[in-house]
């Protein structure tokens, strides 16, 4: 009995002295912080990389966009409005751009911003993999003098001002990342920027932290809160608790079936607002019967979209007719005959021959564009139409509807600030398949129209030949846009001051607690 | 250490039956004398031995009646922990399988110290130095108390057994078939050693067994066993020359002669009842060749056959003798 | 005894080996593109097609795998897709997060589960036998996602006692090691017990209260100590799964273990990554199974003999 025991003892005291080891290591403070100014932040997942150039996900956006300035911004009413250049201005022919800096913009280790910053920035971005592409227009960059460059194209493109305005081409300080780099360091691990936070800690699959720039150069704008915690909680009902506990004062990302009873909660408040996201059931072109236009037509008069909203979003939102949703930039209204017509989704079917109905597959690769899927399942089912599901793991449904193996799909799009990342991938015949077009939609007179709204420099020319390319998906039946969800963020009810963004962009400096009213 | 058994009843409740194991039994050892308990497989001998030291596992067993007397007092009066206090002490027990007997992870010497230490109050270093001098007085190297039973052979492990169970000296040594699991040879030396330690301490003996050749040797009197019951008992001249239940006569008739080779074996025919599903009246008249009617409905009381010799048989019964022609 | 120690510490290398192979085929051959994944449904196929290039993606498998190998040997287990960091560096910061709770969890686990399965042997059948098993039963029955749910339910938010995740002070700890160590005790209450029963039924348990050893040490020590034998395998086995199956509690109590490292790479398809995490899971595994191996040498010393 000693011996075990004392083996059994041993073990734990190794365990204890451990666990205190690293518990003391890891990250600290649970608590609740009104009194430091500091606001805690949920959010479902781990950022990436804390290097511009190394990532493009939303969530590393919220350290990197904080951290960092880029030259453009996009409001949330889709301007266009100067950050870190002060003005900018294009050539006739569209192919140059002379751009204007800010005077004495300071980065963190307080040295100044100028145009080889801004140079050595963009060429590195050149290089990377995964944000290289957003400026591959771009052939060259003059520095003029410390405040002013020109950005020379060869053929003009709609594109670059909202690339400017994407995180990917936020501006680096070009001394201090070469000496960095030099002692082979990397900037994700040290990252500097010009933004209203500097980087604190970050411990990977649990949280990171930033603290706010006393010299940040645009005073009007800086934090109004000395520090940003956010906490990885991936799970969904967890976040939630932790919200409704005090753990965390904002909630990023809200489940469905929490919505309400944040609601109920009168020491909570959830905001609804208007994104770019829109959900829609994807039709392969290539396979029939959905080669025939009556076919595709039929289902657009065939499908509930109210009812996918309910079961989807609980009704939070609004049913689409359109191929972009109506705060996405590139956006037109087109007239659009299609509504819930049961009638005359029979007779279209009749004139395609299949009024029998017919069967084919529909693949989906979430549980909740599953639940909507059941939807159409069910409608179809009226007209004799079998739709099997086959739910699949979210790589394998890239990789299968890339290839153009489905029939059907339930899918969706975040667009952001330039409709060209939208138009090309979704509706161009060179990106069928793995490039976005899951439709496999070829139509020559739409990548004509494509290349128009994406190059010809005058905006009245791009307003047209985006409104056509739509009048050609509404008459070509092209899928069937189902709902445009509302975007949903849960907050303690006292916090005020979240940047809204229709693309996942949201600002944080702004967030404070509101005095309680004596 | 004077040993009285008196009417004693033991049964097994198993829930689907109850196993009547000793029915009813008297037993009397004297002090420093070898009484021998001899009977088949399943006759009871264990039980009446854990009976003695009240290790009858509780479910299922039960001590039904009767009364165990340890020089003069009932034992069945005593609390647990005064029964932890004999236990070892003033009454050891040898068990049948010494491959079984030590536990395996405790080397031999602490076995041995452990019941020095609990009986005798010694700090620990001292019982195990005890330990090592019994070791040596079984004939095993005192420097091999360090070592674990698997490293021992049988003949070797039933010596620590003994050792063991000698530790205290026990006034009352209760011995079950010690060398039914050794060899010939080895059978001898443990015999041997016992008895020397018998004399030397005057230690009582309560010789469980069904070889008469080992009873011939070590015992002073004898029980015989059958079925729960004592059927015979006397000294070794009663027992072998004056042999009077048919059981026991059955018994000494199976053994093989080895002078008439060539003679078939004669074996008692039939096997030991089942203890659950008893014969009425005498329990050995299925068997018996001497059986009348008689035997089916009435239960056989102790007839006195002379001073030391007892048994139980309608045979020899006053009011049935006439029965029966006389058995010889 | 070195010898053999030696002996198993060598045999890592072939399990290494495999274990590599298996995985890196595996996660190669089946569908799915990790720079989609990685960059998301948006991207467009320009970034997807850089980032593939950019990882090598489209180099043959059998030289991936042997550039991954001849890296292996030199102590480099390559960068996450995901993040371009080392994937050695991402697995070992998240490993301590992991050991923590299965050390914890274990230890919850044994110091219920032992006792409970004594009590249930020494007094079978009785009400209290019975009760234990069922609890060890629920043990196991209870997915311990729901339970943690439950737990945090309860005890974060209805009563405001503990914090609803994350690492932090011990308070965080508890409720994930409950959560974890009850799925484990069903399995250890269940053999200390089979093994209790059987020890006790044994003659040398008789030789000792026949002694007159007091019954409290009868069955603290001279049974306890041969019955804990096979409980000390189930336990070696059972950490090895802790290990590896903390991820539904580290995904519920957003613990950031290994486990849920390893969820997320496997869906990104961030090969490195889940390489990394597996063969460092294997040399643990191994590990643990060695040191029990070892503790079964000291525990019996019939065992022992046969390790020299």
């Amino acid at each position: 009995m000693k011996r075990i025991y004392k083996k059994l003892i041993a073990i734990l005291a190794v365990s204890a002295i451990t666990t205190s080891t690293f518990i003391g290591c890891s990250s600290s403070d649970a608590e609740s912080n009104v009194s430091d100014g500091s606001i805690q932040i949920g959010i479902k997942s781990d950022l990436t990389s804390l290097d511009p150039h190394g990532q493009n996900d939303v969530v590393s956006g919220y350290a990197v966009r904080h951290m960092y300035d880029t030259l453009i911004d996009v409001t949330f009413e889709n301007e266009f409005v100067p950050k870190l250049a002060e003005s900018w201005t294009i050539s006739e022919d569209g192919t140059v751009y002379d751009f204007k800096l800010k005077e004495n913009v300071k980065f963190h280790d307080g040295s100044i911003l100028t145009a080889e910053d801004v140079k050595f920035s963009l060429e590195r971005q050149k290089n990377s993999a995964r944000v290289g592409h957003l400026i591959a227009m771009i052939k060259d960059i003059e520095v003029i003098d410390n405040l002013n460059f020109k950005i020379i194209m060869d053929t003009p493109s709609n594109s670059l001002i909202s690339s400017m305005a994407h995180m990917g081409c936020s501006v680096l300080n070009k001394a201090y990342v070469e000496a960095l780099e030099a002692e082979g360091k990397k900037l994700a691990d040290a990252p500097m920027g010009t933004g209203p936070y500097k980087f604190e800690s970050w411990t990977p699959g649990s949280s990171f932290s930033l603290v706010k720039n006393p010299d940040y150069y645009d005073s009007a704008n800086s934090a109004k809160n000395d520090k940003l915690e956010f906490k990885i909680i991936p799970e969904d009902t967890s976040r939630t608790i932790a919200l409704e506990n005090g753990e965390i004062d904002l909630m990023m990302g809200v489940p469905t079936i929490d919505a309400q009873r944040i609601q109920d909660n009168s020491d909570l408040a959830l905001d609804l607002f208007d994104q770019t996201r829109m959900e829609y059931f994807a039709i392969n072109h290539d396979k029939e019967p959905f080669d025939d236009v009556l076919v595709r037509e039929a289902m657009n008069y065939a499908i509930n979209k109210d009812d996918i909203l309910t079961v989807m979003y609980d009704g939070r939102g609004e049913t689409i007719n359109s191929y972009f949703t109506p705060v996405t930039i590139g956006y037109h209204e087109v007239d659009s005959p299609y509504t819930y017509n049961p009638e005359k989704a029979k007779s279209l079917l009749k004139e395609a021959g299949l009024e029998d109905g017919f069967t084919f597959n529909c693949y989906v690769s979430s549980a909740e564009r599953e639940k909507g899927a059941t939807v159409i399942q069910a409608n179809l089912k009226e007209f004799g139409i079998t739709m099997n599901i086959e739910m699949m793991e979210s790589s394998t449904f890239f990789d299968k509807t890339g290839k153009g193996d489905h029939d059907a799909c339930m899918t969706g799009w975040s667009a952001n600030a330039d409709p060209d990342n939208t138009f090309r991938p979704l509706f161009s015949s060179s990106t069928v398949g793995d490039g976005g077009n899951r439709c496999f939609y070829r139509n020559e007179e739409v990548d004509a129209l494509i290349d128009v709204a994406a190059t010809n420099p005058d905006p009245a020319a791009v307003v047209d030949a985006q409104t056509k390319m739509f009048e050609i998906f509404t008459e070509d039946a092209l899928w069937v846009p189902l709902v445009n969800p509302d975007g949903m963020v849960a907050r303690d009810a006292d916090l005020e001051g979240l940047g809204m963004s229709s693309m996942g962009m949201e600002r944080f400096e702004g967030l404070h607690f509101k005095e309680i009213a004596e | 250490m004077s040993v009285k058994i008196t009417n004693l009843n033991v049964q097994y409740n198993t829930g689907d039956e109850v196993v009547k194991a000793v029915n009813g039994i008297n037993l009397s050892i004297e002090k420093g004398k070898t009484l021998g308990l001899v009977g088949e497989t399943g006759a009871g001998k264990t039980t009446t031995a854990l009976s003695i030291l009240r290790l009858i596992p509780n479910p299922p067993g039960k001590i039904i009646s009767g009364s165990i007397e340890l020089e003069g007092k009932n034992i069945f009066d005593y609390s647990e922990s005064d029964m932890e206090k004999i236990r070892g002490d003033q009454v050891s027990m040898i068990f049948q399988d010494p491959m079984t007997s030590l536990n395996p992870v405790m080397t031999v010497g602490d076995q041995i110290a452990e019941v020095i230490a609990i009986h005798q109050n010694l700090k620990k270093t001292n019982a195990l130095e005890r330990a090592k001098e019994m070791l040596e007085m079984v004939g095993i190297s005192g420097e091999r108390a360090c070592e674990y039973p698997h490293q021992f052979s049988g003949g070797m492990k039933q010596r620590v057994v003994i050792a063991m169970a000698l530790a205290c000296n026990p006034k009352l040594l209760i011995a079950d078939e010690p060398t039914t699991a050794l060899d010939v040879t080895i059978q001898a030396q443990v015999l041997n050693l016992m008895q020397t330690l018998k004399e030397k301490y005057n230690t009582s003996m309560l010789m469980i067994t069904h070889d008469l050749g080992i009873v011939a040797e070590v015992c002073d009197e004898v029980s015989i066993m059958y079925a729960g019951k004592i059927v015979e008992h006397g000294n070794l001249v009663d027992i072998f020359d004056n042999t009077s239940h048919p059981y026991t006569k059955g018994l000494f008739a199976s053994l093989p002669n080895i002078n008439k080779r060539s003679e078939p074996l004669q074996p008692i025919p039939g096997l030991m009842p089942d203890p659950a599903n008893l014969p009425s009246g005498c329990s050995f008249h299925p068997r018996c060749k001497y059986a009348k009617d008689i035997c089916k409905t009435k239960v056989p009381v102790i007839t006195q056959i002379s001073d030391t010799h007892n048994v139980s048989c309608l045979a020899y019964e006053k009011e049935t003798i006439d029965e029966f022609g006389g058995i010889n | 005894m070195h010898r053999y120690i030696l002996k198993r510490l060598l045999m890592l290398i072939p399990v290494i080996i495999g274990v590599s192979f298996l995985v890196f085929f595996i996660m190669a051959l089946s569908p799915g593109n990790p720079a989609r994944t990685i960059l998301g449904e948006s991207a467009p196929i320009e970034a997807v097609e850089a980032l593939e290039e950019e990882l090598g993606l489209n180099d043959p498998i059998i030289q991936r795998y042997a550039n991954y190998m001849l890296d292996l040997v030199q102590g480099d287990m390559g960068e996450s897709y995901k993040s371009g960091r080392p994937v050695f560096g991402e697995v070992m910061s998240r490993f301590p997060a992991t050991m923590q709770l299965a050390a914890g969890g274990m230890i919850f686990a044994i110091m219920l589960s032992i006792p409970i399965g004594i009590i249930s042997a020494t007094k079978q059948y009785s009400v209290l036998d019975g009760a234990s098993m069922i609890f060890a039963l629920l043990g196991v029955a209870i997915p311990n996602f729901w339970l943690g749910l439950m737990l945090i339910i309860v005890f974060s938010l209805n009563l405001g006692w503990l914090p609803s995740g994350g690492m932090g002070g011990w308070q965080n700890f508890i409720l994930p090691v409950i959560t974890l160590g009850t799925g484990c005790m069903a399995n250890i209450t269940r053999t200390t017990r089979s093994s209790m029963l059987e020890v006790i039924r044994q003659d040398y348990i008789r030789t000792a209260k026949a002694k007159g050893v007091k019954q409290k040490i009868v069955i603290g020590k001279h049974a306890l100590n041969n019955a804990l034998i096979p409980v000390v395998t189930v336990i070696g086995l059972q950490f090895g799964a802790l290990l590896g199956g903390a991820v539904l509690t580290e995904t519920v109590f957003s613990w950031p273990g290994v486990g849920s490292f390893l969820i997320n790479s496997i869906k990104a398809k961030d090969t490195p990554a889940v390489m990394g995490c597996v063969i460092i899971f294997s040399i643990c595994f191994s590990i643990v199974n060695l040191l029990v191996d070892i503790l079964y040498a000291y525990i019996d010393p019939r065992i022992k003999s046969q390790y020299s």
